[in-house]
This record gives C-alpha cells, sequence and structure tokens, in this order.
C-alpha cells in the first residue's frame, strides 16, 4: 500500500502524505526528508484534536482542506476510523490533486476494508478512537446527562465557552468510547481540574462533587 | 478581522458567526448557537495554526469542511475567525476561490 502514497507524491507540490487512526497513531507515512516520522506522528496527533474540534459542530464530513500561506493540508476520511493527510507546498496543481486523492482514497478504503494495509490498527482496537464518530460518547441516562451539563456550565467559569469541547474530550479520556455513567464521574471531576489553573481546581470539584 | 461579510457576501452562506482566536463571539448572524460555534472555531483555528507551524506552511488562511450533505468554511487570520455553514456543498469550491482572492489584502 506504500504504493498509493508514492502515486501521491508524483504530484507536483505534494510533500508529505500520513494515514492515521482515531488515537493519532501514524499508520504509514511518506514524505520529503524534514517531514521524519516523528514530526508526522506529532502532527497526526493535532489534526486528530482538530477533526474532533470539527465534528463537534459537523459530525459527518468528507473532506477537510486547510489552506496556509504556504500550502495547504488536505485531510480525507477513509472511514474505519482512519484519516489521509496530504500536505502539499504552493505549487500543488488542484485539478491533478482532486484527480489522484479521489484515486488514492478509493484504494485505501478497499486496503483498510481488506484488512491489507500494513501497520493499520484493527478498529476495534481498545484505546483508538473512531474518526467518524464524535471523540465522546453521548451520556447514559438522565442523570449522567444532566451532570455533564453542569460540567459545561461549571468549567465555562473557567475558561469559557470552550468548557463544551473540554467536557467532551475529557468523557473520551475517562470512558475510553463507552458512554458516560455516573459510575466515572468522579474520574471526569478530577480530569477537567487538570484542565485549569491550580487555584481554581478546588472550587471546580467542589461545585460538581455536589452533584456526582 | 473577525468581519462577518467576509463570508456572508456568499448569497449560500446565511448562518455565520465572527469570534476572536480564544472562542468568544464577536458578531454574528443567522446561527442559533454562536458561542458554541465561535468556540469551536476558535479552537479548530488554533490547532490548524499548530499543525501549520510544525510542517512549516506559515498562518493559516481558511479551513473548509466537506460532507455529503453540509458544509462550512472557516476564515482565520491573526486577531479573529469566521465561521459560516454553505447551504450548498458545491459550492464550496467558489467560495474557497474568493476567499484565497480576498485573504492576502484583508490580513
Amino acid at each position: 500500500m506504500d504504493s498509493v502514497l508514492s502515486a501521491l507524491h508524483e504530484v507536483p507540490g505534494v510533500t508529505a502524505t500520513m494515514v492515521f487512526d482515531g488515537s493519532g497513531r501514524l499508520a504509514l507515512h511518506k514524505g520529503h526528508a524534514m517531514y521524519d516520522r516523528a514530526l508526522c506522528e506529532h502532527v497526526c496527533g493535532v489534526l486528530v484534536k482538530a477533526i474532533d474540534a470539527v465534528q463537534l459542530e459537523q459530525e459527518e464530513w468528507d473532506a477537510i482542506t486547510a489552506q496556509f500561506a504556504d500550502g495547504k493540508i488536505l485531510l480525507h476520511n477513509l472511514g474505519s476510523a482512519h484519516a489521509l493527510a496530504v500536505v502539499t507546498d504552493a505549487a500543488l496543481s488542484p485539478t491533478f490533486s482532486t484527480v489522484a486523492m479521489r484515486v488514492a482514497v478509493s484504494k485505501l478504503k478497499k486496503g483498510i476494508e481488506k484488512g491489507t494495509l500494513t501497520g493499520i490498527t484493527p478498529v476495534s482496537q481498545p484505546g483508538v478512537m473512531p474518526l467518524a464518530q464524535p471523540a465522546a460518547r453521548p451520556s447514559s441516562g438522565p442523570e449522567a446527562a444532566a451532570f455533564l451539563t453542569r460540567c459545561v456550565k461549571e468549567l465555562a467559569r473557567y475558561v469559557g465557552p470552550i468548557s463544551k469541547l473540554y467536557v467532551k474530550e475529557g468523557v473520551g479520556r475517562v470512558c475510553a468510547g463507552a458512554p458516560f455513567t455516573m459510575a466515572v464521574a468522579e474520574r471526569l471531576i478530577e480530569d477537567l481540574a487538570q484542565q485549569i489553573d491550580l487555584g481554581d481546581r478546588g472550587a471546580l470539584r467542589a461545585a460538581l462533587v455536589k452533584g456526582a | 478581522m473577525a468581519d462577518l461579510s467576509l463570508l456572508t457576501r456568499f448569497p449560500e452562506i446565511r448562518r455565520a458567526v465572527a469570534g476572536d482566536r480564544r472562542g468568544s463571539v464577536v458578531d454574528s448572524v443567522g446561527e442559533p448557537d454562536a458561542e458554541s460555534l465561535a468556540a469551536v472555531t476558535g479552537s479548530i483555528a488554533e490547532l490548524f495554526t499548530q499543525a501549520g507551524e510544525s510542517l512549516g506552511l506559515g498562518e493559516p488562511r481558511w479551513v473548509s469542511v466537506e460532507g455529503e450533505k453540509q458544509a462550512s468554511i472557516i476564515a482565520i487570520d491573526e486577531d479573529g475567525v469566521v465561521a459560516g455553514r454553505v447551504d450548498a456543498p458545491r459550492s464550496l469550491a467558489g467560495i474557497q476561490k474568493a476567499l484565497d482572492a480576498a485573504l492576502p489584502r484583508k490580513v
């Protein structure tokens, strides 16, 4: 399957290609010398967070394009908890890249479905978050849902409206993909407390423990 | 920036939010949950800024999200973020081109 990424590199302007899973684990990558594995792994971690954030507002996505001053990042949803990232410089030809990308995405999807992609982690592996779904699963029961709403409200006192995202990510961390239940409420409180200043943590814990 | 008209001048965008880079709402039109959208787009802008810096791509200009039934676009500069929902996903390419032309002059 390395040949799929190699074909993409024949398009003028393509400088790096990466296939990664929902936990940011790099499954395949190819790139110019400066884009080594360590750098690509770091970038995949950031891109997974960006995809999670996108899915808070638009759960269903096929492609994300980020235009920069000196190039682009093209992200394609491969399904089965994987995404393709293509990094380009300003010389990229949109016509060539659209066709090449379609071909690559189709081949990679088939490869993932058949399990023939070297280095691809099975979707069912614990800890791997599906990219096609939000980072956190829905809560289980009205009590849990009410508690999460309170978490968003209380945390917003310290971080503002972004608290919704923090809570969603926190639930993803403590539940590892399972629905949120009150059994893990204390762990979530502690996780959220770590997101704010040391001096504010006690007040947040106290406010949330009341309802846990 | 944080100028709504950057996106609302397109007829396909009837819901939009302008915010600062920290995710607070500056202005909005037609968006029922402007606070959430501003918070999320502020976070998306920050994350793509990080990715762009790591990859040597410079500052982000815009980010588009394309799905089968819906699409959205976020215009970014160092001061603010404007996010708009695109009613017709097929019109996204035209909006991207127009932003490419408009943003270098705005930034």
